[in-house]
């Protein structure tokens, strides 16, 4: 995502407009050899499927008090990010599980295999990113 | 005897070496190969803060969301 979506021109001034954005390493213990990722050809990323990684990458959205919209384990591509950020604006003055089940109801605009569910446990369970770790994410796992 | 005088040269050469061989290099920070250098755009566009405390308060002041991302490794850095 850092190589593609972030790098994302149009993605960039969407979120520095509307966003203020951290980043958190979920696993400060592991550690890659130089270049691991970056020497693989950026056409790999690009064609990278969405929800991939899921126990790797988690995007999240919140509100100023760290109260969580949404939530979407593994890789989005630049159209699944922009759906992301989409949702999470309009979440923000709504109630985000209402929400949530209007875009599961419409077929095509949820894409990849976690992130309707996302939306649904994570706000349900009125999660703050205080409280959010790697580990409410195992629900999300295909098949698990 | 003329076996035995060549291993003992060798032996002297030996012992008068450092000892065994061992790395001393120093471990190397992971990603601090100028890797990002190989990503066009890396590193240019979303602006990121390290704190989610100091981002929190930020959003607050300037009446935005936060975006926090959660990654295995270090955006500095490597990782996915």
């Amino acid at each position: 995502m850092r190589t593609v979506v972030f790098s994302n021109e149009a993605v960039a001034k969407a979120v520095n407009e509307k966003f203020v954005c951290a980043w958190t390493n979920t696993s400060p213990q592991t550690r890659f050899r130089d270049g691991q990722w970056s020497k693989l050809p950026q056409r790999f990323y690009e064609t990278y499927s969405i929800g991939n990684g899921v126990t790797n990458i988690t995007s999240i959205f919140a509100r100023p008090d760290g109260t969580v919209l949404s939530a979407v384990p593994g890789y989005l591509d630049v159209a699944a990010f922009e759906a992301e950020m989409k949702f999470a604006l309009e979440a923000r003055d709504k109630d985000a599980d209402a929400l949530a089940a209007e875009h599961r109801e419409q077929a095509g605009v949820r894409r990849g295999p976690f992130a309707g569910r996302a939306h649904q446990r994570l706000s349900k369970s009125a999660l703050t990113l205080d409280r959010i770790t790697r580990e409410t994410f195992r629900d999300f796992a295909p098949d698990g | 005897m003329r076996t035995l005088l060549l291993f003992a040269i060798l032996s002297l050469a030996a012992s008068a070496d450092d000892g065994p061989t061992v790395c001393r290099c120093k471990p190397r920070e992971v990603g601090d190969s100028g890797s990002r250098a190989d990503w066009a755009g890396y590193g240019k566009g979303v602006r990121w803060h390290l704190s989610l405390d100091e981002a929190k308060a930020m959003a607050r002041e300037q009446k935005k969301l936060v975006f926090t991302f959660h990654i295995v490794g270090d955006l500095d850095k490597e990782g996915c």
